[in-house]
C-alpha cells in the first residue's frame, strides 16, 4: 500500500470530489464539435472550386452554340425568303415576329396541306417556317425519306460547311490544339494534398467565420410528375391536344447522391448529383409504347438544419443545373399524321427536346434520425420545377414538367470525431 | 448501495435547438449511455451537465490557467461521445470518463516536461510534518493555484500520484519517462508545495 504523505493527502481531500461552474460556452464548443464529423478538407474545397469553373464552361459553351449540329439551317446568315426582304441573321427573334405577323396563318395546324413537298408536310406555320423545314427535314427522313437536309437557296459555302459537320468540327479542333499544347504540364503534388482542415493548413482562415463539417447523402424517390403541354400559338392547340390525348405519364424515379456542408450555427450547403428517369406511355389506336426520359441534374441548395428532439429538421432551397437530358421513345408529329422517333441516340432524331435544360428551382425539407452516431435514416420531401420548356425552341409546343416527391435514404456523417481533435 | 448502472437522475429542463422544451423525466445511466451511443444530443448534454463540474476541476489541476483546462476539457469529451460505445457498465462512469479526462490532459504535454529533470532526490527535502496541515483552512481555490505554479513536469506527476492514486510505475508508463524521474518529479512538486504551504500559513500567522 502507497504511503500517504500529508501533503498528499491535504490535496487529495479537498480536490477529489471538487466541481467548478461550467460555463455555457463550452458545451456549445463541444456540441459544434460533435454536429456533424469532418472538418471541410482543403481537397474537398478545391474539388468544389473545379467542379464550379467546369459547371461555368460547359455552361457558356452551351449558351454560344445552342443548336449547331440539329438546326444546319439555323446557321446560315440569310434567309430563304431573303431574295424579297431584307437581309437580317436568321435567328433574329424580331426578324421572325415580323415574318409571322405578315404571313397568313394556317386553319389548322394539324390538319396539314397536301401540297406541301417533303419536309413542309408538317404543317408548322409560316412563322416557324424555316426552323419547321429543318425539323420537317430530320423528321422527313424517317417517314418518308423524301426530304432535303439543306435549302437550295443557302449559299454555297455555307451549304458546303453544312453538309459536312465533321469537317466543321475537325476545324474548330485543330484551332484549339494550340491552346492546350501550351498549358502547363500538371503538377502531381496538387493531388497529395492530406485531407486536413483548411483552417489547421491555412491557421485562422474559417470559412465564413465558422467550422464546416461534411457528410454525404444518398436518396431514392418515387417521383409524382405533371406534365404541361402548351401551345405558345393559338395555331397549335389543337395538336397541343393530340399529344395530351396520346401521351399520359407512368412513372418517375429520382437517385440522388449528395455531398452536404454543415455549418456549427446549422447553415447547410449542398450539393452532388441527381438523376431521374420518367417514363410515359404513348398510346396509338393500334399500339402502346413507352417513352423514356431521363435527366442529369447538379443541386446547389443552400439550408438551416435544427434539432428537433432526436430528429435533424433540414429546410432546403436553390437551383438545379441541367447537365443532361435525353430521351427514347416517339410521338405524334406536328401534323399529326405520323409518328415521329425523338430518341436522343439515334443521328436522325426528331429534334423536338433541348440537350441541356439550364436552370430550374428545387424546394424541400428534410427529416433526418439517427441509427448510429454517424449514420441517419433520412426522408426529403421535395419539389422541383424548371421554368424553361424541355422542347426546342423550334418546336411548336412547349413541353414542362412540375416534379414532387419524397427521398428516402441516409446520411452518412463523414470521419471519426477525432478528426476535430485539436492536435 | 445503489447500482450505478441503475441510478436514477433529473433529467433537465433544457431549451434546444428549435425551441423545443422538453418534459422533466428521469433516465438511468444506461439510458444515457445508450442515448448518447445512438447520437442523441440531448443525452450528450445531459452527460456533460452531470460530469462537467468535475471534470473541469480536474483538468484545471493538470492545466496551467483556466482556458487551457477548458480545452482540455472540450477535448476530453468529444472523446467521450466517441468512444463511450466502448464502456461496459463495469465500474462507474464517472471513473470511466476521469480516466479519459486524465489521458486527454496529460497528453498535451509532451515528454520535454521531464527531460530536464535530473533524476535523484532533492537532498534539501524537508519533512512537512512542521506544517500544521490538518489545522490550516484552505480554500480549494488555493490549493488549485498552488498546484497550477508547479512546472509541468512536477504538476502531472503529482496529481497523478497523489490524486489519481497511480504507482510511479504507471506514471512512467503512461508519460514514457523513468520510474526515477517519476519519484523526483513527485519530491520537488510535494517541496514547492509545501513552501508555498507556509507561505500562505505565515500570512494567516
Amino acid at each position: 500500500m502507497k504511503e500517504q504523505h500529508p501533503i498528499d493527502e491535504l490535496f487529495r481531500r479537498q480536490l477529489t470530489d471538487y466541481q467548478m461552474e461550467t460555463p455555457l460556452h463550452l458545451w456549445s464548443g463541444i456540441e459544434s464539435r460533435t454536429r456533424s464529423i469532418a472538418p471541410v478538407s482543403l481537397r474537398s474545397l478545391i474539388w468544389c472550386a473545379s467542379l464550379s469553373l467546369a459547371l461555368a464552361v460547359f455552361l457558356k459553351g452551351d449558351d454560344e452554340s445552342p443548336l449547331p449540329a440539329v438546326f444546319p439551317v439555323q446557321a446560315s446568315p440569310v434567309l430563304p425568303q431573303a431574295s424579297t426582304e431584307p437581309q437580317v441573321p436568321a435567328t433574329d427573334e424580331a426578324f421572325l415576329r415580323t415574318e409571322a405577323n405578315r404571313q397568313p396563318k394556317a386553319a389548322s395546324p394539324v390538319a396539314a396541306p397536301a401540297n406541301r413537298a417533303g419536309g413542309e408536310t408538317i404543317g408548322i406555320s409560316s412563322a416557324r417556317r424555316k426552323p419547321a423545314r429543318a425539323l420537317a427535314a430530320s423528321a422527313g427522313t424517317r417517314t418518308n425519306g423524301a426530304a432535303s437536309p439543306s435549302s437550295p437557296t443557302l449559299p454555297d459555302k455555307d451549304a458546303h460547311s453544312l453538309a459536312d459537320p465533321a469537317e466543321e468540327t475537325h476545324a474548330a479542333e485543330r484551332s484549339i490544339r494550340p491552346a492546350f499544347a501550351e498549358l502547363a504540364p500538371l503538377n502531381p503534388l496538387w493531388f497529395q494534398l492530406e485531407t486536413q482542415p483548411i483552417q489547421d493548413f491555412i491557421p485562422g482562415i474559417k470559412f465564413l467565420g465558422e467550422r464546416w463539417y461534411a457528410s454525404v447523402e444518398l436518396g431514392l424517390s418515387q417521383d409524382w410528375r405533371q406534365k404541361i403541354l402548351s401551345a405558345p400559338s393559338p395555331e397549335f392547340q389543337g395538336y397541343a391536344d393530340a399529344r395530351k390525348a396520346t401521351e399520359s405519364v407512368k412513372s418517375s424515379h429520382t437517385a440522388s447522391l449528395r455531398l452536404s456542408l454543415i455549418s456549427a450555427s446549422g447553415w447547410t450547403f449542398r450539393s452532388g448529383l441527381q438523376v431521374s428517369r420518367t417514363t410515359e406511355w404513348f398510346t396509338q389506336p393500334d399500339a402502346r409504347t413507352v417513352n423514356t426520359f431521363h435527366e442529369i441534374d447538379i443541386p446547389l441548395l443552400l439550408g438551416r438544419q435544427f434539432s428537433i428532439g432526436k430528429l435533424d429538421l433540414g429546410i432546403n432551397g436553390g437551383a438545379m443545373l441541367n447537365m443532361a437530358f435525353y430521351q427514347k421513345g416517339a410521338f405524334l408529329a406536328p401534323d399529326a399524321e405520323k409518328v415521329v422517333d425523338f430518341s436522343s441516340n439515334l443521328p436522325d432524331a426528331y429534334p423536338a427536346f433541348k440537350n441541356r435544360l439550364g436552370l430550374g428551382y428545387y424546394g424541400s425539407v428534410s427529416l433526418s434520425h439517427p441509427v448510429t452516431p454517424s449514420l441517419h435514416l433520412m426522408a426529403e420531401p421535395y419539389f422541383r420545377y424548371m421554368p424553361k420548356a424541355y422542347t426546342s425552341p423550334d418546336y411548336p409546343l412547349e413541353q414542362r414538367y412540375r416534379t414532387a416527391g419524397i427521398f428516402f435514404g441516409f446520411r452518412k456523417l463523414l470521419g471519426p470525431y477525432w478528426m476535430n481533435l485539436r492536435p | 448501495m445503489p447500482n450505478p448502472g441503475s441510478e436514477t437522475i433529473p433529467f433537465r429542463l433544457s431549451t434546444i435547438r428549435g425551441g423545443n422544451l422538453l418534459k422533466p423525466k428521469r433516465v438511468t445511466e444506461q439510458d444515457l449511455v445508450r442515448g448518447c451511443i445512438q447520437g442523441k444530443r440531448k443525452f450528450q448534454e445531459e452527460l456533460f451537465q452531470r460530469y462537467a463540474g468535475k471534470m473541469l476541476a480536474v483538468c484545471m489541476r493538470y492545466a496551467r490557467h483556466r482556458m487551457e483546462a477548458e480545452d482540455m476539457l472540450q477535448d476530453a469529451f468529444v472523446k467521450v461521445f466517441e468512444h463511450i460505445g466502448q464502456f461496459q457498465f463495469k465500474g462507474a462512469l464517472e471513473g470511466w470518463i476521469r480516466r479519459i479526462v486524465v489521458n486527454t490532459a496529460i497528453k498535451a504535454y509532451d515528454r520535454k516536461s521531464f527531460t530536464h529533470e535530473q533524476i535523484g532526490i532533492d537532498p534539501t527535502w524537508d519533512s512537512a510534518s512542521d506544517l500544521p496541515l490538518s489545522d490550516m483552512q484552505l480554500q480549494e481555490k488555493d490549493l488549485l493555484n498552488m498546484i497550477n505554479r508547479l512546472p509541468d513536469g512536477y504538476r502531472i506527476v503529482f496529481n497523478l500520484y497523489a490524486l489519481e492514486g497511480y504507482s510511479h510505475q504507471e506514471i512512467a508508463e503512461m508519460l514514457g519517462i523513468q520510474e526515477s524521474t517519476s519519484r523526483s518529479q513527485l519530491v520537488k512538486a510535494r517541496k514547492q508545495l509545501q513552501t508555498q504551504l507556509f507561505e500562505l500559513h505565515k500570512v494567516a500567522v
